[in-house]
């Protein structure tokens, strides 16, 4: 029964025929074959060699993404911000997929800004695939550039800086390129803390183009620090508009000041005209980047005297009380100093008080020319400031092994040797400071300055009464009193040279401190050239520092340190009290004073040192 | 198939699904995280944008302009002011 069962499986009698049995076999074996080829490519693909496929796998969903960083933000010392980085585009296109209507060129030209023929010329830029058409578009145009979807333009991530006090502050501040790197200033000197440094990590996308995944960061991205300048932009802005209003009404190629903090060395303010807007960078010229507080330098005149006559008293050749003849013209080899008016025998601090050449000449040279030297190279005299700013000049003091006695005499009354105003102004610090030298800084700087002592604090006190002298209604200087504080200060005219020669051309001066009883600032005012009928330091420059000093002494909040005049003001008990009709400052305006100023004296001398100029 | 390779094996696709389920979840609130830090950087420009426009109008020559022209103010001169001295032991 079983048997038949069998059978009945097999009805076909084909099936009965016996295959060799080596055929299955090697069929088998094909067929293992075959399955471990794949199994080995399988391993191969997957295990041993899978590089390229992992990579081709990841070019479809990974991506790496830059992360952006922004440069750091220069601010004031009360954190009002002088420069600002925000996100702009770069509007670029592909002049062969860009074939644009009429219209769409003409809308486009409007949105950029700029002449239609101009555009079309860029777009027509055969063989290119990339053409700028703008860089640092604001986002907002950028936006509505790009709402417009025309073809082949495109628009590339940047970043635009602001200055928003633009001309007031350039010279200090500087301005970056369109690469964001800084070209001048503080931009400049500080370019690489301040420069960020952009990030990368690798994300996983969907099909939809999301972040679903953070795979890693490849690079930390950095932002650059912030920079807090010592500038106080409220100075900074009396002290624009005071050279602005000189320069104007003097008629004169330019100007310049600065604004010391004489306690911490810090630089307050520091203006110069002509100046340029960062934001505009079209069109500047040398003129107006030139930071003349630093980078010019010019023959000092008679702001240089309170030197000679410091280390003279330092020296106990003379004191302050000391008789000088000062009459007539002092005659040395081939050349004469002299005075515009004779001014008979003066003491020390009257030599000072009246500007005299001849007693200034006369005190100096009873100093050995070594001595001399030896205080203006402590003084910073023909070494670049470090203050770490780029162009910050040496200046010129020659070396005194090469000093002839002329030469020496015309130095004391500041001729013959030539410095920056950022250096006479950082000189005058011995004389606010007791006899103490400190070193500048454009940074923020909350500790005293560690100030390093050149002369002894009596000396300097000696001098600074016959500053304060200068400065008062016998002195050159009465245009620089102000109401409520004591003042101390010097007046400079001097010749320019030019091709060698002295020239009826002027750079007027004024250098001082206020209040002369306990110093809180330093001030230095230059104008170049004054040219409507005024020169004298004591008529040009003095009303400029007695406004600067007037409006600083306010804006810091010191307290007045003298009783104010009748005239100004009802006196009390306790001091200064309230009046009115105090308007306008002594010597606020550009007047003219017969009083103030000797006048340009003496002849030219022949040699190298000619000896000129004295206000 | 013992009862227990049946209990595990439901367990075992019970935990896949799960798993699939907790990578959707974490991929939906990447995105939103995403979305909330580029909301956070768009915030921080306008922020900056901010800062700056106050800048420009918070700008010295702006306000003395402003306060001489419009609110017919005087500058403050010591011949004005009137200074008034602390009391004897008076403590600040």
């Amino acid at each position: 029964m079983r048997k038949n069962r069998v059978h009945s499986f097999t009805p076909n009698p084909l099936l009965k025929v016996k295959l060799p049995a080596g055929r299955s076999r090697f069929a088998m074996f094909v067929m293992s074959c075959a399955f471990l080829a794949l199994v080995a490519r399988a391993f191969w693909l997957q295990v041993w060699s899978n590089d390229f496929l992992k990579r081709e796998g990841e070019v479809r969903f990974m991506r790496t993404l830059e992360m952006p960083a922004t440069r750091g933000g220069i601010t004031d010392r009360n954190g009002a911000i002088l420069a600002k980085s925000l996100p702009a585009r770069a509007i670029f296109a592909n002049p062969s997929d860009a074939q644009l209507e009429p219209a769409q060129v003409s809308e486009l030209s409007k949105l950029l800004g700029m002449p239609e023929r101009d555009l079309t010329k860029r777009l027509a830029s055969d063989g290119k695939t990339f053409v700028y058409l703008k860089r640092q578009v604001d986002a907002p145009e950028a936006e509505k550039i790009a709402a417009l979807k025309l073809p082949g333009i495109h628009q590339l991530p940047e970043y635009k800086r602001h200055y928003p006090d633009g001309s007031t502050i350039a010279h200090v501040v500087g301005f970056t390129n369109v690469e964001d790197a800084g070209q001048e200033g503080m931009e400049l000197v500080h370019q690489r803390g301040l420069a960020g440094h952009t990030g990368a990590r690798r994300v996983m996308l969907d099909r939809m183009g999301n972040i679903i995944e953070d795979v890693g960061t490849l690079r930390e991205p950095q932002d650059g620090s912030d920079l807090q300048l010592s500038i106080d932009t409220r100075i900074q802005y009396h002290v624009f508009d005071a050279v602005r209003d000189a320069v104007n009404h003097h008629r004169a190629t330019a100007g310049a000041a600065v604004v010391l903090d004489a306690k911490t060395g810090e630089v307050l303010a520091l203006a110069n005209l002509p100046t340029y807007d960062p934001n505009e960078r079209g069109a500047l010229s040398g003129a107006q980047l030139r930071n003349r507080v630093m980078t010019d330098t010019f023959e000092p005149g008679s702001t240089f005297k309170p030197f000679a006559i410091s280390a003279a008293l330092e020296a106990g050749i003379v004191k302050p009380s000391s008789m000088v003849n000062c009459s007539g013209k002092l005659t040395i080899g081939s050349a004469s100093v002299g005075d515009a008016h004779g001014h008979g025998t003066l003491s020390v601090e009257e030599v000072l008080q009246k500007s005299s050449n001849v007693g200034t000449a006369k005190i100096a040279l009873q100093l050995p020319p070594q001595r001399m030297w030896e205080l203006y190279n402590s003084l910073g005299f023909g070494q670049a400031p470090e203050v770490g700013f780029p162009g910050a000049v040496a200046g010129r003091v020659r070396p005194w092994k090469t000093w002839k006695p002329i030469e020496q005499a015309t130095m004391s009354y500041g001729h013959g040797i030539s410095v920056s105003l950022l250096q006479l102004a950082r000189a005058y610090t011995v004389f606010a400071r007791d006899g103490e030298i400190i070193p500048l800084t454009f940074l923020k700087s909350e500790q005293p300055a560690v100030g390093q002592r050149v002369m002894k604090a009596e000396t300097a006190r000696a001098v600074r009464r016959m500053l304060e002298l200068a400065a008062g209604p016998g002195g050159t200087a009465p245009k620089a009193q102000i109401p409520g504080f004591s003042v101390a200060g010097k007046t400079g005219t001097a010749h320019k040279i030019e091709g060698g020669r002295y020239v009826a051309r002027y750079v007027s001066s004024f250098v001082g401190f206020a209040p002369a009883s306990n110093p809180r600032v330093i001030i230095a005012v230059m104008i170049d050239e004054p040219s409507a009928g005024e020169h004298y330091g004591g008529t040009v420059a003095a009303p400029i520092f007695a406004r600067i000093a007037s409006d600083t002494m306010r804006t810091l909040r010191v307290t007045p340190d003298i009783a104010l005049r009748a005239e100004t003001g009802s006196g009390s008990k306790s001091g200064p009290s309230s009046g009115s009709g105090a308007g306008s400052l002594p010597g606020s305006g550009p007047g003219s004073s017969p009083s103030a100023g000797t006048a340009l004296a003496g002849k030219t001398a022949r040699a190298p040192a000619r000896s000129r100029g004295n206000a | 198939m013992t009862r227990i390779d049946i209990v595990i094996t439901i367990l075992l696709v019970l935990c896949s699904l799960l798993l699939v389920e907790s990578q959707h979840k974490n991929r939906r609130a990447y995105i939103e995280l995403e979305r909330a830090q580029q909301a956070e950087a768009k915030l921080q420009v306008q922020w900056n944008q901010l800062q700056l426009e106050q800048s420009r109008l918070t700008k010295t020559s702006l306000i003395a302009e402003a306060a001489a022209r419009d609110l017919k103010m005087q500058g403050v001169v010591p011949a004005r002011t009137l200074y008034l001295s602390e009391p004897l032991g008076a403590k600040p």
